[in-house]
């Protein structure tokens, strides 16, 4: 008979929820749930006279959380642990369980002795027990059944609050009743929600004995919580805007209060059952208030921590939410760390599934921006790399570093960045290569932080895709070539190809800026390029080589407008963008000035070395002069080239090796633009275009200018000369061809002349042009010992290289006593900073 | 191609040095010796046509000129895996063949008669390149076609290309060991002359050093011409280097010397080379850095140039160029620099600023080398003129008996007179005055004097 009642009920229950699992006990049902009308939808309670029926939406994964949740050893097991709920929590429960107040309270010191075995073994006792009485048709020694214990072999406890019924009011089955009511948060007939005292109030008219309104009191809590949580799930769970990690934390929520459900169907069904069978409460095995708060303390507890998140985690969405359930597994209960736990599993879910879209995919599918990589769609495909993606740093869960949070972050930008920059759509075997050097598959993804393979996921994902990146870098786009590039042409690297255009454009670039038209100048530049060894560089390279005109301000001639210009597009521009090319174009523009001075020494020199013989030939006066010109070239050439040295070892030599390297080390494309922005900032650092700098830039400028000055000078002198040189060999070609025709060689009239003007020539060319030199020569090394001096106060240290190098053998020290105290000031600086600062 | 350089090769000793030259040159650039690219070198970055054009079927031809009295040397070259590398319209043999006899006042003569023909093949060469750089000459002052009639190209060269750069290769004389040719100090002072008034740039290769550097740091017992001139194409090929290697300095001739030489006359340079050795057994234990290969460079036993020690004159440094070729870590060279300075290792001049100029440069990837690092110096150093000393004592003693006469008394030049001779003598001296003169500081104001006179 009872089995065949049993029967019925589990048809009954399977037309109710349309779907049971077969490894789930069947709940209690004593009737067919009225309230299912959306079968499996959600949960449904629905009270009737006789007691609470609970219908379920039961998964596999349900029934073993309830085996997790009930069973028998278990409780056995965590019943005698006094804990608190988690003490970080902000909002204080209300109708908080007082710590003394133990929850065993009926276990008398005799059995106190091994209780878990104790209790755990009776309740096993029991349940088998129960399972022959009531449910044979079960699986012997079926663990999972949630139950709870019937009154038999909980005799021998001494619970019962008093040794008989009949001067209470109500009896303890009708406030059972009650209770189970209040356990769903519904009003029962005298234990009544209370919307002032925000609380459940048991109706102070009905005679209740103190005892029993304390135990009521403290079993109403549940009622309260679950209100409160119930509250929040329905409230939510139709919220649109609440994103999928809010939902996520309904549907755990959800979850939890079915399971609770669960537990309120078995209690009912104990109460019926007691009734049923006509066991009066308290007499032997049957549900007791006492025996309630027992068993319902691990669900209050559970109940509790869950109001807690509610309180906690409203008005919070996405990272930020899991973050704040990630902060309550800070808690060293077992039990409530994997009720936890098992929340934020579900809660983080979608950032996981997001997570694995982004690092494996590139694709962002956060309609609600829960997760913490945002993007932004304005941003086009230039600037992809550095604007278009960012941390929401208030998603971050807790659990993700920001160190890993940026990696993250990188991986899959790294991935956008090759679909839609390098237009690369072969397909990464990232995913591969990551579980490939996975040991488990998926498996519990939240543990992943805790055994570290989250970090593993994270480091090898990120290698292999940067890996991928910086391959197609490498061999499509030809990164390294444009670096080179960047250097041959913009830093002046390829010598004998600046030195050919500096010789076609002469000419041009003598004439003020205003007056020279783009299209000649690339016409020169096309020749440069094939003239010189630059010819055999890729041609993609080449034909990115262009002439650009900088702004011209007055006065200006075209050396100091013309600049080279290197063309950058797709990926490779995001290394090199429009703020590094106008550094680059900084950069070039000094080198190209301290490139051109070296080329008007040279003129200078060579024109000294084939007039100085004509004119010493015929005009032996001018030698003194020339001397003067000699050595003060000489000083200008030093000056120039050792500038120039300096340039290359000290400033380009030395920074191109150190970002040489570190871009062949370089582990991502991140790297490598911090590597080559610290090269060009070095670089302008070290070539006094930085603001410090700015008074010896000018100072050096002004040097250029007298060099610029001198070489005018100098032409001017010459023409005088050789002026004067002509006139003396016509008239000694007259002499010699009046001789030969057999004639004095010269009149005296004609020496006379002669004579006067070679006087002349000396005494007014000769002495001013001498006392011009004299003036040029002295501002000169005026303002290389100001630049000496400025260079020797200057707080870069590298800098003193080049006073070094310009003053090897200490010719400037010597004539500037004012240079010898500045230099041991300043070593005693550097010996004071580097002391400071070991 | 802009910038190239003509190469002239006069006389026994220049073409023998210049076909080394040439030799290593092919090697460092992978150019066979029939003048084609190996198959291993076409992807080099290397700048072959300063010194070299492409025909039309893709040789690579020298810029090179051969010049010389008597055929037997060039006849040797022709006879040599090289004989087809070269143009052979450049070659020029005097049609008698009898050479100059050792005579300069001869080879200068029939530099004279011949050197039409030879300025065709001059001018047909200038006209090839783009922008002629100027030319280098390889000779030897001692002898007669080299010293002769190489006076007499300096001297037209000057004339016709005054805007180009005449470098020179000048061998000097052995003076441990007693000349066959008795004029040698004739020869040598005349050719001292031109070589003062119309060259730009002379590398001193000075045979008794290039000697000594064989037995004593070579221990090769009795170095024949050929361990010699290997010595010497190595300094030839090595301070070009930075000229067929660009890089952002040093890429022209004009660079590189200008700022080594600061008067027109000081313009005689010294060399250095190390490690030095002549073939590759020799492998030394040591490790080769920056500094090493610096300081070394700075040692007296490591220059080509012989000089001796005078007491009474401080000699010192006017420029130095250090070329510096291997594996070198560009931060090296400051701290080379430093410790040199530190260490007071070079002495420089007192007049002007001066210091040690490093290029680095690259190294050919085709000829191997057991050293990491090797260096070149080009120095303008004073005491040169020790060596033009040598030769004025030399010339006085026989001036003073008149001897070996006869033969220049023959040619024109010297046919009423020696005043050649007495104002070389005179040019000499005045050279040897001036680096004197540059040792002090008053250099500076230095033809103050000689103005003075110009215009008493």
């Amino acid at each position: 008979m009872v089995q065949t009642d049993q029967e019925s009920r589990l048809q009954q229950e399977r037309r109710c929820l349309g779907r049971v699992s077969l490894q789930m006990p069947p709940p209690h049902l004593s009737n067919m749930c009225p309230g299912c009308l959306v079968p499996c939808a959600h949960p449904c309670l629905v009270g009737t006279p006789q007691g609470a029926v609970v219908s379920a939406v039961s998964t596999q994964q349900t029934g073993v959380t309830l085996h997790l949740l009930l069973s028998p050893s278990q409780l056995g097991k965590y019943i005698s642990s006094i804990h608190t709920a988690d003490r970080s929590d902000p909002t204080p429960t209300p109708q908080s369980f007082p710590a003394s107040y133990g929850p065993t309270p009926g276990i008398t010191p005799a059995q106190s002795l091994s209780q878990r075995q104790a209790l755990g073994n009776r309740l096993a006792l029991s349940l088998s027990s129960r399972q022959q009485l009531s449910q044979p048709h079960l699986g012997n020694g079926d663990m999972s059944v949630a139950t709870v214990p019937s009154g038999r072999a909980t005799a021998s406890l001494s619970l019962r609050p008093g040794a008989d019924n009949t001067s209470f009011e109500l009896s303890e089955a009708a406030l059972l009743r009650d209770v189970l009511f209040v356990f769903q948060g519904i009003n029962g007939k005298i234990i009544k929600m209370s919307s002032t005292a925000d609380r459940f109030l048991i109706d102070p008219k009905v005679g209740v004995p103190q005892s029993w309104r304390d135990l009521l009191g403290k079993l109403s809590e549940l009622g309260w919580l679950h209100n409160k949580i119930r509250k929040f799930v329905d409230s939510k769970i139709s919220d649109r805007a609440l994103g999928l990690v809010g939902q996520s934390f309904c549907a755990a929520l959800q979850h939890e209060l079915t399971e609770y459900y669960r537990l309120v169907a078995v209690l009912d069904a104990q109460v019926q059952q007691d009734q049923d069978l006509g066991v009066s409460v308290g007499s032997g095995g049957g549900l007791t208030l006492r025996r309630l708060v027992v068993w319902s303390y691990e669900p209050l507890q559970r109940l509790k921590t869950l109001a807690c998140l509610v309180d906690s985690c409203k008005g919070k969405k996405g990272g930020a939410l899991a973050s704040v359930v990630h902060s309550y597994m800070q808690t060293g209960d077992p039990s409530l760390r994997s009720l936890v736990k098992h929340t934020l599993n579900v809660v983080s879910q979608p950032i996981w599934e997001i997570m694995e879209q982004w690092i494996y995919e590139g694709d962002l599918e956060d309609n609600y921006q829960e997760y913490f990589v945002a993007s932004d769609p304005t941003v086009k495909e230039d600037r992809l790399w550095h604007d278009k993606y960012s941390l929401r740093k208030s998603m971050i869960p807790a659990f993700i570093t920001r160190e890993q949070a940026d990696k993250i972050l990188l991986i899959g930008k790294t991935i956008n960045f090759i679909r839609q920059v390098c237009q690369d759509r072969s397909p990464l075997k990232t995913k591969a290569v990551v579980k490939s050097g996975e040991a488990e598959e998926e498996g519990d993804l939240f543990t992943r932080d805790v055994d570290g393979s989250l970090q593993q996921v994270i480091d090898t994902a990120y290698r292999e895709t940067s890996r991928i990146l910086l391959d197609i870098l490498h061999t499509k786009y030809k990164f390294m070539d444009h670096l080179k590039a960047m250097r041959r042409y913009l830093l002046l690297g390829q010598g004998d190809f600046i030195r050919h255009l500096m010789d076609l454009l002469e000419p041009d670039l003598n004439k003020p800026a205003s007056t020279l038209y783009l299209h000649n100048l690339t016409g020169i530049l096309e020749t440069a390029i094939r003239a010189t060894n630059a010819q055999f560089d890729d041609p993609d390279i080449l034909k990115r080589i262009d002439v650009r005109l900088l702004e011209v301000s007055p006065g200006d001639c075209g050396w100091d407008v013309f600049s080279l210009d290197y063309h950058v597009d797709g990926p490779i521009s995001t290394v090199f963008t429009p703020e590094t090319k106008i550094q680059y174009l900084r950069v070039f523009n000094f080198l190209w000035r301290a490139k051109r001075m070296e080329y008007t020494l040279t003129e200078i020199w060579k024109d000294q070395m084939t007039i100085h013989k004509l004119l010493l030939k015929t005009v032996p006066e001018l030698a003194s002069l020339l001397h003067r010109c000699h050595t003060l070239s000489s000083e200008m050439v030093h000056f120039i080239n050792q500038m120039q040295y300096y340039i290359t070892f000290e400033v380009l030599e030395c920074s191109w090796d150190e970002l040489w390297k570190k871009v062949k080390e370089s582990p991502d494309l991140d790297h490598v633009i911090a590597s080559h922005q610290v090269f060009l900032d070095a670089i302008i650092q070290h070539c006094l275009l930085d603001d410090e700098s700015r008074e010896l830039l000018t100072q050096l400028r002004t040097i250029f200018d007298l060099i610029i000055k001198f070489q005018s000078a100098e032409n001017t002198m010459y023409k005088k000369a050789e002026e004067e040189m002509n006139l003396r060999l016509r008239f000694l070609r007259r002499i010699q061809e009046n001789t030969e025709k057999g004639k004095w060689g010269v009149t005296e009239l004609d020496e006379e002349e002669e004579n006067t003007r070679m006087e002349e020539f000396r005494d007014k060319f000769l002495s001013k042009t001498t006392s011009q030199l004299r003036v040029i020569s002295q501002s000169y090394q005026d303002m290389v010992q100001n630049f000496l001096l400025m260079l020797n106060e200057h707080s870069d240290p590298s800098l003193r290289f080049l006073s070094f190098r310009l003053d090897f053998n200490g010719h400037y020290h010597q004539r500037e006593p004012k240079l010898n105290r500045s230099l041991s000031v300043s070593y005693a600086r550097t010996r004071q900073r580097s002391g400071k600062d070991p | 191609m802009p910038r190239e350089i003509i190469t002239l090769q006069l006389g026994q000793c220049g073409n023998q040095i210049g076909m080394e030259f040439w030799k290593q040159l092919c090697m460092e650039h992978g150019i066979s010796p029939e003048g084609i690219l190996e198959d291993y070198a076409t992807e080099g970055t290397d700048r072959k046509d300063v010194f070299f054009y492409q025909a039309d079927d893709e040789h690579y031809i020298p810029r090179s000129v051969l010049l010389d009295l008597e055929p037997r040397v060039i006849n040797t070259i022709l006879n040599s895996p090289y004989a087809n590398l070269y143009n052979p319209e450049n070659i020029y043999m005097s049609t008698h063949g009898g050479g100059a006899g050792n005579n300069w006042a001869s080879g200068y003569a029939q530099g004279e008669k011949v050197q039409e023909e030879v300025f065709d093949i001059i001018d047909r060469e200038a006209d090839g390149s783009d922008s002629l750089e100027g030319f280098v000459i390889c000779h030897s002052i001692a002898g007669g076609t080299g010293s002769g009639m190489g006076s007499y190209m300096v001297e037209k060269l000057n004339d016709r290309f005054p805007k180009k750069l005449i470098q020179t290769y000048s061998v000097f004389p052995n003076q441990d060991e007693i000349s066959d040719v008795v004029v040698q100090p004739y020869n040598s002072l005349l050719t001292l002359k031109r070589l003062t008034q119309n060259a730009d740039c002379v590398v001193v290769l000075d045979n008794t050093a290039l000697n000594r550097i064989a037995v004593d740091r070579l221990h090769i017992q009795n170095p024949s011409f050929s361990q010699i001139n290997s010595l010497v194409s190595t300094i030839m090929s090595t301070s070009t280097t930075t000229l067929r290697y660009p890089g952002y300095m040093n890429n022209d001739l004009i660079g590189l010397i200008a700022s080594l030489i600061p008067t027109p006359r000081l313009h005689f340079l010294m060399t250095g080379y190390t490690p030095l050795t002549t073939d590759q057994k020799a492998a030394s234990v040591r490790k080769t850095t920056v500094l090493d290969v610096m300081r070394r460079l700075l040692q007296p036993k490591n220059m080509m140039v012989s000089t001796d020690r005078i007491r009474h004159i401080n000699h010192c440094f006017i420029s130095i160029l250090n070329i510096i070729q291997g594996e070198v870590d560009p931060t090296q060279v400051h701290k080379s620099l430093q410790r040199i300075r530190e260490r007071k290792l070079a002495q420089f001049i007192p007049w002007g600023p001066a210091s040690i100029q490093v290029a680095l440069s690259r190294k050919s990837p085709y000829v191997q080398s057991a050293h990491r690092v090797s260096g070149l110096m080009l120095a303008n150093h004073t005491s040169i003129s020790s060596l033009f000393e040598r030769c004025l004592k030399q010339y006085d003693k026989l001036r003073k008996r008149e001897a070996f006469l006869e033969q220049f008394r023959k040619e024109n030049m010297f046919k009423d007179n020696l005043d050649e001779l007495d104002n070389s003598r005179e040019v000499v001296q005045q050279l040897v005055d001036e680096y004197h003169a540059a040792t002090r500081p008053d250099y500076i104001s230095w033809g103050a004097q000689e103005a003075a006179e110009g215009r008493s």
